[in-house]
């Protein structure tokens, strides 16, 4: 039962990564390989913050996302002029300097020795800090991370977003302000990645620079993939299938590490046989362009 | 000090122009960013490993037999990752490519562990020499002139040879070079089978100089990537000086400011040159 609850915490933080990710790729067609550092900015912040500074919990918490969508706009800003597959090479590129930054800033982070004894949060006397009541916490992040993004996906707002993805220059010719549209789906997505961090530092209670990078950028771009473009359903479907179905390798007996690394070859796979079979994915609408 | 660090920046930068010839060609015939060309470097110097400690196989033949390694993984990378694609938007191929670089570093990983390794055999390679007050080994040497080397012979055969007219005109115009007779699927295999080969020798040179890792191809394909657009992505004269002046400022830069950021640097060239002028240095249009 407490393994299956990790299983289901651990796929809830990746469900609020993916769907978060979904808004940026497809909704306005941003697609990034950045996520994971924004992530891991979040549950930096949280672990810095409530560690070495003192400063309360959930102040920390929020800190976590918005620090996090503060890098967003940083990094979007200038990126958000590319298209496609620069945009891809360039937070390809930002992501894996988010790592080297955070292993060799040694006299800040603690380098690869990571930094531990991050608090769990409480909460009107409740203490979070077991699973099954960590996962009402994290259920109710949930339930706003998807709210906020279906609200997105149905408004007005993320109508045009959509357009963009489909033709920029069109909206930007009716009068609308395309980079505004852009960054701001972007500090969406960075801030609920933040708030995933905050989560995940909290849950694991440990954190390290190799938890965050480029290869979790390309595991959650590949759930997103996976559920389909545009879709929240599919993001969670995805984000569920991706982490529960390497478990089923612990079975078998395989050793950690050789896990890990088959895991990462599964994943490397599932992206091609994606492409070829059905590169909208599995509930996804919009197309690839 | 500056000296050493030209000399330095020198060395890093003759590879990332093989790399980034590598991404230009792919480019130019398929407009396609391999996003595993990084991944052919890194498995061209664990094969390398293979050869040469593993099985104690001669340092010539060893390298002989990588660089061919790393032709034919090019051409098999584009029989999977590329060819079934190329119809589709420019993105699927791309995300395929991701998936094949994410398969491959994961394989090595498996075959050959994560530990970092050592291609040494014979320590006389890295005993540093002076010249002119600059210090080197005889690997960044060879480093440099079989960079140049292979780049010399890269030209010959796109300018003098028939297989080099017809990659010059593919990326020209692809439709029209299918009309006038060229096998345009050939001339992307070929394409492919050359940006593996010279990714192979900056793989192995530099793993000869600095070890090797299975996650060692990401960053130097980044690097590579950005010295190909920096020289305007598709221009090959472009992509060796967007190599050489990416080495060059990576290690001025890690010398005068900080080498905690030198990967940075890469980054923000990048991104400059994405912002101000995204055809690059030598761009046409």
């Amino acid at each position: 039962m407490g393994y299956l609850l990790n299983i289901l915490i651990i796929s809830g933080i990746f469900g609020i990564l993916s769907v978060s990710l979904n808004v940026l790729c497809g909704f306005s067609g941003i697609l990034s390989l950045a996520h994971a550092a924004f992530f891991g900015i979040g549950a930096y912040t949280l672990g810095l913050l409530t560690t070495k500074l003192g400063i309360p919990y959930w102040t920390a918490f929020m800190a976590g996302g918005v620090f996090a969508a503060f890098f967003g706009i940083l990094i979007g800003l200038p990126t958000l002029r590319l298209k496609g597959d620069y945009l891809l090479i360039a937070t390809l590129g930002f992501g894996e300097i988010y790592t080297n930054t955070m292993t060799n800033l040694d006299n800040i982070t603690e380098g690869t020795r990571g930094i531990t004894g991050i608090p769990s949060p409480s909460l009107l006397g409740i203490r979070f800090d077991s699973d099954a009541t960590f996962i009402i916490l994290l259920f109710i992040a949930c339930a706003l991370c998807i709210a906020s993004a279906s609200f997105i996906k149905y408004s007005p707002f993320g109508k045009i977003l959509f357009a963009i993805s489909e033709d920029e220059d069109g909206v930007a010719s009716l009068g609308r302000n395309t980079t505004r549209f852009k960054v701001t789906s972007i500090v969406f997505s960075a801030f609920w990645a933040g708030i995933a961090g905050s989560l995940y530092a909290s849950y694991v209670g440990y954190i390290n620079p190799n938890l965050f990078t480029i290869n979790e950028s390309i595991l959650i771009f590949t759930m997103v993939l996976f559920g389909g473009l545009g879709s929240i359903p599919g993001s969670l479907i995805g984000a569920f299938i991706l982490v529960a179905l390497p478990e089923a390798m612990r079975f078998i007996g395989l050793p950690n590490t050789v896990a890990a690394v088959i895991r990462q070859m599964t994943y490397g796979l599932l992206l091609i046989v994606i492409m070829y079979f059905r590169p909208q994915g599995l509930l996804g609408t919009v197309k690839l362009r | 000090m500056l000296s050493q660090l030209i000399c330095n920046g020198l060395v890093a930068g003759s590879a990332y122009s093989l790399i980034a010839i590598g991404y230009t060609m792919i480019y130019g015939v398929g407009r396609l960013i391999n996003f595993a060309h990084g991944e052919l470097y890194m498995c061209s110097a664990f094969c390398f490993y293979a050869f040469y400690i593993l099985l104690d196989v001669n340092l010539y033949i060893a390298f002989v037999l990588s660089v061919a390694t790393g032709c034919v993984m090019g051409i098999v990378l584009e029989r999977i990752a590329y060819r079934p694609f190329r119809n589709y938007s420019r993105l699927v191929p791309l995300i395929s490519t991701i998936g094949a670089s994410t398969f491959l570093k994961a394989m090595v990983a498996l075959l050959f562990g994560i530990q970092t390794k050592s291609l040494l055999k014979d320590s006389s390679y890295q005993q540093a020499i002076d010249i002119f007050n600059v210090t080197i080994t005889p690997v960044q040497l060879y480093t440099m002139i079989i960079s140049v080397l292979a780049m010399l012979l890269l030209g010959v055969i796109l300018k003098r040879t028939t297989m080099g007219k017809a990659i010059r005109a593919t990326s020209e115009d692809e439709k029209s070079a299918r009309h006038v007779g060229i096998d345009t699927n050939a001339v992307t295999s070929i394409t492919f089978a050359i940006g593996g080969g010279l990714a192979a020798v900056a793989g192995i040179m530099v793993g000869y100089d600095q070890n090797i890792h299975p996650n060692m191809g990401v960053l130097a394909g980044f690097k590579g990537f950005t010295a190909a657009v920096l020289g305007g992505i598709g221009n090959i004269p472009g992509a060796v000086i967007g190599g050489f002046v990416i080495g060059l400022a990576e290690h001025i830069g890690a010398g005068y400011i900080s080498s905690i950021y030198k990967d940075s640097f890469s980054f923000i060239i990048l991104l400059l040159v994405l912002i101000s002028r995204p055809r690059g240095l030598m761009g046409e249009k």
